[in-house]
Parts: structure tokens; C-alpha cells; sequence
């Protein structure tokens, strides 16, 4: 098992309505756990309700395999002005 | 009988208090499209960009676009073009709310307000009867107050584009408001307004705007609000978090920048993120007119010392008041923001300008007495104080007002000046996203962002991914897909956030049938590039060189710390790469064989030699 | 027969745990309750619980309320007076099967993403732990270490006594025949000797619960499974944890006794009431126990028991009102008794305020709308399918929750057919954008003009907005006042402007509450609503459902018009 931390920001919030703001999930999970799979088996939160995966600071695609330590973010479709 | 457009022009001259109309010249309009395009083009036909910015021969150029008021998705928008009193480039500040379509109403494309009054007046324009009226009473106001006056003494319906305190003050900070808390801002548009000694204009048209095709207009409107009522940006999160849920998002990719960028990461980012927004100060959001995103925020502080009401804070403004000074108190952002809005000074460069000072004072180049308190990095209560000194001018606030190109050259740190042609960067750090770096050195109006927003691509991939720190095929992506689509989408008078669910094919299917033009995907690049290149110009004739595309030294300096430590804005230096894909000479002067690729006469023979 | 009558607040059918925490709660707080038992307290699946106490190996809904729970037992014997042999030692699911080792690690993942405190721990640390465990069959195991377990007899009996304390009456071997209500709303009981009448009936009757739901006209997805459990002679103590594991529904754990209390689940289909254990279910939970646990090889079996308990097809209770008086508290799938006291609490304050609690909101029937067409399996017991789509429901809430604005209502309209539709405004939705004024003046100009419209919108302050509009009202004020046949109304009630006798006198302007006439200027007559021919256009533009087209009835009607009329000089253009 590795261990990684997960954050969900915006509107993904309400997959874990008790998570504060800026607090990160620590999750220890199997090697070479996809993002996908995270997303999908560990965190039961739909792939289309993503469209920006970030682990540490990088977009990345949802098929990257996790390694120890990694700091994930997730971040419904959304832009700026 | 015109369709989309109105066909006319309001002329008015403040010196002499002259009233006059004029045709639209359609051709221009088929050139130009309308909104920027079509000011700009106006604009160079009044003056020669060597003018003095803050004198009478500067006129300010209400546009709108021929979507303007047609009631299609989105369809609220009007720019404010003259040669800016910031930046002395040619300014274009872009804004919503409900003024712009009631100028399409009362019957006009566009204002030209000429001269200068001698004393203060406003506008009152009711479909064809126009009127210049003393302003006595209104001098001084906020525009929330100058707007409910005005109603009064107008009529209940009109709608209002004003300055505030800090344009009556010249401060070269000052935008012009509409609606109670939309600005038209940057580059300091509301300083000539309050140099012509307009306070606002009044507007009221009960008529409407023709369409050509009503039924193939209404098919593409609905066709429209389909795709951004599905789209889970335009609709979703804009709807639901509003712009400053970016500023988790651009924080986690190191990506934001600090205490005038001397970081690209803020450790307290998320008390001012969009989340936090929502939980703690968040009222409701509304909309512009005919829009169905509504991302606008009605916010409250409800008590304490920064108790305030108004619009936002946006992504910028939370970013300019809140961690470019390195503050993380919310309510105090909020505060600063309404204050903005109360002076009708531009949240961006008044921030930066702040920012710049603080620096300033930091190193001791600036004194406490100067100031009148310490202005130190996080302190959000000397923060909001020195956006209120700004607003009125007062004490040190006079330095402020003037931005902070000319405070950090006054006070001997020119380095400290974080933009590009004397406008302030925006929130997006240019070291991380290359396509900003060019962006901010290229842009006609100085460092703008929206102009060009390739974050688009480097982030959310739209219109496809290209990762931040990647350098090649850059160059094109933000001449084409950024820089001349905005250019085309801001002459059209449909709002640039609809183009995250939309593209200008389906623009083009609202232009043709509301305007009765041959308005098409082709003809809309063509027209943006024109734009682009006709703005270009402007500035080339107003003194500005290659060697003013350039950014500040710090951003060429590696990101100290975050995700993307050791990054450095690069691809500004490939600006010769740029040139070329722009049909531009090596000193970024637009070639014969460009001009008359795009039919652009060679205003002011400040063109290549070069074919 | 004469029947014994006799009034209680709340009726309670069912005296296994859910039943006698619940009444202990209302009776606390000065509740009237009776609680009926078919047969003894704890007799059903109560009595057949695996005594487990657990947060972990829970569907993701279920978690917070557990680990609610879960915080109560340490104080429970306290509370209760009577010791339940709780023990938070820990909770293991074990890892036999190379094939379930990742779906089982994914697993713990997925509950610490709902902040429980679970870990995935390898064959040696589980040794270290569990050292009764033969490591030979264990590949790992997840460890909770805040579960535990108890004496479900000790703890079914202790809150049964407290709520005799409190008042509770109680009729023991007693089945309910029949659940009505009467014509002032209330809900009559009739067992075969008494007949009860109550403003509220809980059903919580384990198995028995289906056929009563089926006594007042309902089907729920709720089928019993058999489960069984045996018990051992006292050993010294080998076991301090709750165990199960991933390849069935085996459970074992050593009592404070030094028993070994262990059974499972069995995944069939049963309907008779059959306390018996099987053969064949014996046998295979012996030698699978025999596997994991050291030296149990000439230990003698005291004794077996078998019973039902009912599933969902999500593997969560159903604890929601079924009509005004009848609330249904079951389907706890094998593991209600951890959520015993926790359920108890918040069905007593459900009652008492009328409100539901928010701890509840996943439990609500209506998320089996459609099930009982499709074949379902029981979700018993933390079986070899993890984390799948199928058992496991991911969190529910809206886009910017507690902004309710921004999620427009969801409108079912499939009952429509045949109704009148009429415009309805929902001002709470309205963000003040202004397209149905251009989607009507289109329709019906051919431009989008800002006077004459049949619809405005008034801003009375800058966060409240609404279209005002004619809302077809029954009094028909407009053609009361109109003195030139200008007005004429169609079949469907709707009314509409006969441009040709229209003298332009406006006498029906003022006329109208909410506005719903204006003149226009350049037609030289008055204007109003028609509906579009019935597919109105300002429904059809509004993004956010601030109006629409639909069957409204006398109360919606009554609340447009008084909110329109209030704010008709608010409108942007009058």
C-alpha cells in the first residue's frame, strides 16, 4: 500500500460533505492505483464530473498510476476570467 | 433599414454642448464587426494616437456589438474605447450588466462623447432626445448613488454608466460604472471621463433591435442556450462558484502569484478561494441581461469592521486584494473590493498598485511618514485603508492613484513595477503558464489577461490541451485561437464566457441571421486578426516599440518555491517566432502584404517597410 | 372476543434492538409508547447478531451514521446499568484469496475517504494483533481499531428495561393483524386481543416487516436472509477483536465468557420463520472457522441458533414514513445492531419534531423507485463483491449546497396528460437575466424591444427578481373591465386581446393585480399573456426554471399573485 492525499475542491465537495475546505483525505492505497481507479473504486465519484486532475501541482491524465506520497486534486470543469 | 446594428451614431460634444447623428458605414461595420472592432476603428479615425491622453481631442467611444440587445444567450455586452490615460495604448474595457443593450434600444451602435464640459454634467439620452444636464448634484457620489439619483431624476428605467469619486479625481486607476457595480475597467477610461467632466450618462430607448431573420435568429438562440445550459463550465461551475473558484485551483499548480510576484504560490490561498467565498459571504448570484450563465455575486459582509455589501470579489480581485499583498482575511477582500467599486477604481491595477508599495515600503524605499502608516505585506487593515486613500486621492493615495509603473519609478525601483506598457499583470503567473508570458507582453492594451486567455488551453484544454510549461506551437496558439477570437468575440457584443461551451460558428449563426450579413467562421478569423493588427497599430503610431513587449526581469527569475519551483517565463523571448506567425517585420511593425491581406489601410505610416 | 382498547402516542411493532432503543428514546423524552412483540425482546435477528459493533466494511451512506453510533457504546453500559460486554478492541476482515486482496485494499481505501480511522495491515501485523489467527490462510486483512463488539442479549435487554423505566408498555406475544387508520387520522393496531390506537406505528419487526408493509398496501425491497450463529464452550482467551471476512459472511469472536460466538449469513431465499440451523451451513462454518483460528479442533459446540433478517438491495435500512402515521424502521441487512442506539435517537426526534434529520436523508425509500421491477439480489453481509456500483452508493447533495437557488427543482411531468398547464414563477430561481422578456418579445414582435411586453421583470432589491406576469386567474379582471368586447376568452380559460375592438381606454390596465396587461405604444392597443398556443416561449428560454409550464394549483396561483402584485412597481419598465 502507498500512501497519498486526495483533495476535492468545488462543487466535488459534496461527494464528502463533512470534508472542511482545504482539508486533504490521506489514503493508503494499493500500488499503481490508477486515477481513475481512485476516482472510480476508492472515492465513487463519476469521471465526468472531473476534468482537472492535478497531482503535485502537475494536470495529469486520469490513466497516471499514483506513487508514494503523491498529492492529488480534483477539480470539476471550471475556468476564470 | 438597418438589422442587428441600428444604423446610427451619437456624436456628442461636451465643449460645445453639440448634439449630433451620423450613419454607420456598413462596410466599416462588415470590417470591423462592431463592439471593439468597430470602436477602435472609429477611434482611429478621430485622432492621431500622439495625442495627450487627457485631452479634449480624446473622445470616449461607447460600442456595442450588433448582438448587443438582441436577446440571444449572453448578449449584454458594450466596450469603452479611447487612447488610454493608464497606459497611452489604445484602450478597450469590456463590460455587462443592462447599459449596453438599452443604448441598442434607444436607437444607437455607438456614443462619441468629444471635448470637455466645463463644468460637471451628464447625459441624458431617451431615444432621440438627448440632453446635456448639470451634474452638480451628483459630483462626489458613489455610483450606487449616482444611479438611484439618476433614476429619480431621470426616469425609473433608465440605466446608468457613471464614474465614481476616483474618476471625478482623475485617478488613472478609475473605470466607468454601469449598473451599480459593473466596470468597464483597466487603463483608466474613467479618468478622461471625469477629465471631460462627465459624471454619467443616462439612458433610456424604448424601442428595439431588428433582426433580419427573426425565426432563424430565434432557432440559433435556442440552439445557443441548449449548449451553454448543458456545459458544465458556462453553466456549471461560473454558475455555481463564480470565477474565484480558480483560486484554489491556480494556487495547487503553483501557479498564483504573491506579494508582487516575488512567489507563485500562497499559503492562505484557500480562506479567499471560491469556496470560502461561497460559505461565508455569498448572497446570491444574478445575471446580465439575456444571460443564462449568471456568474455574478451578490456578496455581504454582515458585520465587523469590513461590513460591506456589493458585487464579487471576481478571481482577480480576490487575488489582487488578497494574496498579491499577501492578505488572507476574506471579509477584508471584500471590503476592498466593495470600495472599488463605492471609487469605481479598478480592482486589479489599484491591488497591484498596492502591492507594488508594499514592496516598496518593505525594502525602505518608502517611509512610514510618506505613507502615513506602515504598508507592509498581509496587513489587511493598512490594505484596505490605502485603497480608500486611492479612491479619494488623499495623502500618499495620490501616488497610488496613479499606478504603480510611476510609483516604482518615482521612488527609484522600476524592477518592482510587475506589468508590461505601464498596466499591471493579472493572476496568472507567467513563469508557470508560457502562453501568459507572450500573452502579457504582446497584448495591445499592456499586461491583460482576458485579451488572450490561453489559460484555457493550458489548463482546462479548450480548445485543446497544451501543457503550461510546453514552448512549442505556443506562439500560434495564442495569436489565433486567443488573441484574434477575442478579438472577434469582444466586437460582437456577446459575452467572452459563453465561449467555453460555443464557438464562432455558432456566433456567426446568430451574427447572419440578426444582421442579414454574410457572417461566417472564415470571415470571423479574418476579422479578428484585422482587429488585432488595427489596435497594433495604434499603439505603433503612439511611440510603442518591440522593445515595450517585454516583461518585467523578475518573471525570467526562477519560481523560488511551490509545485513549479525553478519555473521561468520563456517564451516572451521567442517573440520573433510571434512576429512572423503575425506577418509582422522583426520589429513587430505589420508588413505591406499583411495589410493587405486584412484591407487595412496604413493609418499613420507606421508599417513595415517590408512586404 | 372483546378487544382491550388502548391509546398510546407511539406504537411500536417490533422489540428487537431497533424497537427497544426507539422506545427508550421516546420515553425519555415523555412519549406514550406501547411496544408490541410477536414473540420475546430480541428473539429475531437481534438474537442472531454476530455481536459486532462496527464503523468499517459499511456501504459509504452508512459510515457517518455508524461512526455516530460507534461513540455512544463506550458510555453505554453506564447508561443502560446493565454491563453489555462491550469490548472496542478492534475490527478485522480478513484476506484468505489472493483475488480479494486488491478489491479489499481499494476497500479501505474508500472508507478512509469518508475520514474513518481503517487501515489495510499485512499477515504480521495482523499476527501481532490476532496472534489466534493460523497466518497460513490470512493474506492480510483491514483493521478498524475503534470497532469492537458486545453481548447483543445483554444490550437488547438493557435498553428494553430502560424504556420500561420510562413508561413503556409492552405487550409480549402478541402479532399484529391489521394497521388502520381512522377518519380523523390517526392509526389503530389490532393485535388478537387488543386494539391500540396511536398517532404514529414504527414497524420494526425484522423479518415480519415485509408482510406488515404489505397489511397497509406497500411493497418494499426487503427480503430475508437466513443467518446463524453458534457458540462454543468457555476457552481461555485466544480472540480479543470482531472478525469477519472477505470471502462470506463468517463472523467470529470470543465472548467475555471465553466462548466462541461465530455464523454467518446465508445467501438463499427464505420465507419460513425457521429458527433451526442447517446442517450443511454448520458444517461449512466450522471448517471455515477451523481454518483461522487456532487449535479449535476438539472444542465442543453448546449451541446453535438460526434466524431471518431482512436486506435491501443497497445494503442499507429503510427508515422513512411509509404514510402520515407509519414509519418503517428495518432491513438492517445483518448489521443493525451497531446502528441500534444511533437509529433509536434520531427516529424519537423525527417524531417528536416532525422533522427529518439530515443523519437520515440516505435512508429514505424513494431511492428504490424502480427496484422492485428489476430482480435484485439481498446486499446482506460484506461479501467478496466490493466496492462495487451495484452495493455501493457514492454521496448525494446538490451543486453548491446550501445555495438553493442554484439547483432549479426537479419537475416530473409525466402525470401531466390531460391537466390544464399554466405559467408558474418561482421567484427564488429567477437571476433577473431577462430572457423571458426577449423570448416574448421574439414571439410575438419579431424583436426584442423592452416595452409592451406581456412579461417584466421587477427588481425590488439587488439579490430578490421575479417576472411579473398575467397568471390567468379565475376572476378575470381584465374582461370585467373592459367595456368594448376587446377581450375574449377561449375553452381553456385563456385570455386574449381582440386587437379590433380595442380603443386603447386602458380601463383593464389598473384592473389587473399582477400586471399582466400593458399597452403598446406602436399597435395602439393593450397586450397580454395568451400562452403562446400553449407552448409559451418564457418558459422555454429561462435557464434556470424560474418559470415554467405546468398544472399549478389555487395555492401556487394565490402565492403569484400576491407576490406579483406587491412588486409591480418594481418592474423594470412599467
Amino acid at each position: 500500500m502507498i500512501n497519498v492525499t486526495v483533495k476535492l475542491s468545488a462543487d466535488l465537495r459534496r461527494y464528502r460533505p463533512a470534508l472542511r475546505i482545504d482539508e486533504s483525505l490521506p489514503l493508503s492505497v494499493p500500488e499503481e492505483t490508477t486515477l481513475l481507479e481512485l476516482l472510480s473504486e476508492i472515492l465513487q465519484i463519476p469521471a465526468h464530473a472531473i476534468a482537472i486532475p492535478i497531482v503535485n501541482g502537475v494536470k495529469c491524465k486520469l490513466n497516471q498510476k499514483l506513487v508514494e506520497g503523491d498529492r492529488v486534486a480534483f477539480w470539476p470543469p471550471m475556468a476564470g476570467g | 433599414m438597418y438589422y442587428g446594428y441600428t444604423g446610427t451614431i451619437l456624436r456628442v460634444n461636451l465643449t460645445h454642448g453639440k448634439i449630433s447623428r451620423e450613419s454607420l458605414d456598413l462596410k466599416m461595420a462588415e470590417e470591423f464587426v462592431g463592439g471593439r472592432g468597430l470602436a477602435s476603428r472609429l477611434l482611429c479615425a478621430e485622432i492621431d494616437p500622439e495625442i495627450e491622453a487627457m485631452s479634449p481631442e480624446n473622445p470616449l467611444i461607447f460600442g456595442t456589438g450588433p448582438l448587443t440587445g438582441t436577446g440571444a444567450p449572453a448578449t449584454a455586452r458594450y466596450v469603452v474605447v479611447c487612447k488610454a490615460p493608464l497606459t497611452g495604448t489604445i484602450a478597450c474595457s469590456n463590460s455587462g450588466g443592462f447599459f449596453g443593450p438599452e443604448i441598442k434600444f434607444a436607437g444607437y451602435d455607438a456614443l462619441i462623447i468629444e471635448g470637455e464640459s466645463p463644468e460637471p454634467v451628464y447625459l441624458w439620452i431617451q431615444d432621440d432626445r438627448v440632453e446635456i444636464r448639470s451634474a452638480s448634484l451628483l459630483w462626489g457620489k458613489t455610483p450606487v448613488e449616482t444611479e438611484s439619483t439618476l433614476q429619480k431624476l431621470t426616469h425609473p428605467a433608465s440605466k446608468i454608466a457613471c464614474i465614481g469619486p476616483g474618476g471625478e479625481k482623475l485617478s488613472l486607476m478609475a473605470g466607468i460604472v454601469n449598473d451599480n457595480y459593473r466596470l468597464a475597467a483597466r487603463s483608466g477610461v474613467g479618468a478622461l471621463m471625469g477629465k471631460k467632466k462627465l459624471k454619467a450618462i443616462a439612458i433610456r430607448g424604448t424601442g428595439g433591435v431588428n433582426l433580419a431573420d427573426p425565426e432563424q435568429f430565434w432557432k440559433a438562440s435556442m440552439d445557443m442556450h441548449a449548449k451553454i445550459t448543458g456545459d458544465p463550465v458556462s453553466f456549471g461551475s461560473f454558475r455555481a462558484y463564480g470565477t474565484a473558484s480558480l483560486v484554489n485551483l491556480i494556487n495547487e499548480m503553483g501557479a498564483y502569484p504573491t506579494r508582487n510576484f516575488q512567489s507563485d504560490t500562497f499559503e492562505d490561498a484557500v480562506k479567499t478561494g471560491g469556496e470560502a467565498i461561497t460559505e461565508d459571504i455569498l448572497e446570491r448570484n444574478r445575471a446580465c441581461f439575456a444571460c443564462p450563465i449568471s456568474c455574478t455575486r451578490v456578496t455581504e459582509v454582515k458585520e465587523g469592521p469590513y461590513k460591506g455589501r456589493g458585487e464579487g470579489p471576481e478571481y482577480e480581485s480576490t487575488w489582487s486584494l488578497g494574496a498579491l499583498c499577501g492578505v488572507s482575511n476574506l471579509e477584508a477582500v471584500a471590503k476592498a473590493n466593495y470600495l472599488c467599486g463605492d471609487y469605481g477604481i479598478d480592482t486589479i491595477s489599484t491591488g497591484a498598485t498596492i502591492a507594488c508599495a508594499m514592496e516598496l515600503f518593505e525594502t525602505g524605499a518608502l517611509s512610514e511618514k510618506e505613507i502615513g502608516f506602515p504598508l507592509r505585506f498581509g496587513d489587511e487593515a493598512a490594505m484596505v485603508r490605502a485603497v480608500e486613500m486611492t479612491g479619494k486621492r488623499e495623502g500618499f493615495g495620490d501616488i497610488l492613484a496613479d499606478g504603480s509603473y510611476r510609483l516604482a519609478e518615482r521612488y527609484g525601483h522600476p524592477e518592482f513595477f510587475m506589468g508590461v506598457k505601464k498596466l499591471e499583470m493579472s493572476a496568472y503567473s507567467p513563469r508557470v503558464f508560457q502562453g501568459m508570458a507572450l500573452q502579457y507582453a504582446t497584448s495591445n492594451r499592456g499586461a491583460c489577461h482576458v485579451r488572450g486567455n490561453t489559460v484555457a488551453a493550458e489548463l482546462y484544454g479548450i480548445p485543446r490541451y497544451m501543457p503550461p510549461e510546453v514552448l512549442e506551437q505556443k506562439e500560434e496558439m495564442v495569436r489565433r485561437p486567443f488573441q484574434n477570437s477575442t478579438a472577434f468575440v469582444d466586437s460582437t457584443g456577446i459575452c467572452l464566457f459563453t465561449k467555453f461551451a460555443i464557438t464562432h460558428r455558432e456566433i456567426c449563426a446568430l451574427l447572419a441571421p440578426a444582421t442579414g450579413i454574410d457572417f461566417n467562421f472564415d470571415r470571423s478569423i479574418v476579422q479578428g486578426d484585422r482587429i488585432w493588427n488595427l489596435e497594433r497599430m495604434f499603439n505603433l503610431r503612439a511611440g510603442f516599440t518591440a522593445a515595450d513587449d517585454k516583461l518585467p526581469a523578475r518573471v525570467s527569475e526562477p519560481s523560488p518555491d511551490g509545485p513549479r519551483a525553478g519555473s521561468r517565463a520563456i517564451l516572451q523571448n521567442h517573440i520573433q517566432t510571434y512576429y512572423q506567425l503575425r506577418g509582422w517585420d522583426e520589429e513587430g511593425r505589420p508588413t505591406r502584404s499583411k495589410l493587405k491581406e486584412l484591407n487595412l489601410e496604413d493609418f499613420w505610416n507606421v508599417c513595415s517597410e517590408h512586404d | 372476543m372483546i378487544m382491550k382498547k388502548l391509546k398510546a402516542d407511539v406504537i411500536i411493532i417490533g422489540g428487537g434492538i431497533v424497537g427497544c432503543t426507539t422506545a427508550y428514546n421516546l420515553a425519555q423524552r415523555g412519549a406514550d409508547v406501547l411496544l408490541i412483540e410477536k414473540n420475546g425482546i430480541g428473539s429475531g435477528a437481534t438474537g442472531r447478531s454476530g455481536g459486532g459493533i462496527r464503523q468499517s466494511a459499511r456501504v459509504s451512506n452508512e459510515i457517518p451514521l455508524a461512526m455516530e453510533s460507534v461513540a455512544l457504546f463506550p458510555g453505554l453500559s453506564a447508561e443502560l446499568g446493565i454491563d453489555i460486554e462491550y469490548t472496542q478492541s478492534g475490527n478485522f476482515r480478513l484476506v484468505e484469496m489472493p483475488d480479494h486482496l486488491r478489491p479489499m485494499q481499494v476497500d479501505v481505501a474508500r472508507q478512509q475517504s469518508h475520514g474513518l480511522d481503517v487501515r489495510w495491515l499485512g499477515v504480521t501485523d495482523v499476527l501481532e494483533l490476532a496472534p489466534g489467527l493460523r497466518w497460513q490462510n490470512i493474506m492480510g486483512a483491514s483493521y478498524c481499531p475503534d470497532d469492537g463488539h458486545c453481548d447483543p442479549f445483554r444490550m437488547v435487554s438493557g435498553f428494553f428495561r430502560k424504556a420500561k423505566e420510562f413508561g413503556t408498555k409492552v405487550l409480549l406475544n402478541s402479532e399484529v393483524q391489521s394497521i388502520e387508520q381512522t377518519d380523523d387520522g390517526k392509526a389503530v393496531v389490532k393485535t388478537s386481543t387488543h386494539s391500540v390506537q396511536a398517532e404514529k406505528v414504527i414497524i420494526a419487526a425484522g423479518f415480519g416487516s415485509q408482510e406488515l408493509c404489505q397489511k397497509i398496501g406497500l411493497d418494499l425491497p426487503l427480503q430475508n436472509v437466513r443467518y446463524e450463529s453458534m457458540v462454543t464452550e468457555p476457552l481461555p482467551p485466544i480472540l480479543s477483536q470482531m472478525f469477519g471476512v472477505a470471502s462470506s459472511d463468517l463472523f467470529f469472536r470470543q465472548t467475555q465468557n471465553g466462548g466462541i460466538h461465530f455464523g454467518g449469513g446465508l445467501l438463499e431465499e427464505e420465507d419460513e420463520e425457521d429458527t433451526k440451523t442447517t446442517r450443511d451451513n454448520l458444517n461449512m462454518a466450522v471448517a471455515h472457522i477451523s481454518r483461522l483460528v487456532k487449535d479449535l479442533g476438539k472444542t465442543n459446540l453448546l449451541r446453535t441458533w438460526g434466524g431471518l433478517d431482512p436486506s435491501t438491495p443497497d445494503g442499507m435500512p429503510i427508515l422513512d414514513y411509509l404514510n402520515e402515521n407509519v414509519l418503517l424502521a428495518t432491513g438492517f441487512c445483518g448489521h443493525g445492531l451497531a446502528l441500534g442506539p444511533i437509529v433509536g435517537r434520531y427516529l424519537a426526534e423525527w417524531i417528536s419534531s416532525g422533522q427529518l434529520p439530515e443523519a437520515l436523508e440516505p435512508f429514505k425509500r424513494n431511492r428504490f423507485d424502480g427496484w422492485l421491477q428489476t430482480k435484485w439480489t439481498p446486499s446482506g453481509a460484506f461479501a467478496a463483491v466490493l466496492a462495487t456500483e451495484d452495493t455501493q452508493t457514492s454521496g448525494r447533495g446538490t451543486v453548491g449546497s446550501g445555495i438553493p437557488f442554484m439547483t432549479p427543482p426537479e419537475y416530473d411531468d409525466s402525470e401531466d396528460e390531460g391537466l390544464q398547464k399554466l405559467l408558474s414563477v418561482n421567484p427564488e430561481m429567477c437571476t433577473g437575466c431577462r430572457m423571458c422578456e426577449s423570448a416574448c418579445s421574439i414571439e410575438h414582435e419579431k424583436m426584442v424591444r423592452q416595452t409592451g411586453l406581456r412579461i417584466q421583470v421587477a427588481y425590488p432589491s439587488d439579490d430578490f427578481f421575479l417576472p411579473i406576469m398575467c397568471i390567468h386567474c379565475e376572476e378575470i379582471h381584465c374582461m370585467e373591465a373592459c367595456v368594448y368586447d376587446a377581450l375574449e376568452i377561449n375553452d381553456y380559460g385563456i385570455v386574449s386581446v381582440v386587437d379590433e375592438n380595442c380603443t386603447a381606454c386602458m380601463l383593464c390596465i389598473p384592473a389587473c393585480p399582477t400586471g399582466g396587461i400593458t399597452y403598446v405604444d406602436s399597435k395602439e392597443t393593450v397586450v397580454k399573456c395568451n400562452l403562446c398556443g400553449g407552448n409559451p416561449a418564457c418558459a422555454k428560454y429561462c435557464p434556470t426554471q424560474a418559470i415554467t409550464f405546468r398544472p399549478i394549483d389555487d395555492e401556487i396561483r394565490e402565492k403569484m399573485e400576491t407576490v406579483m402584485s406587491k412588486h409591480l412597481d418594481s418592474r423594470i419598465e412599467k
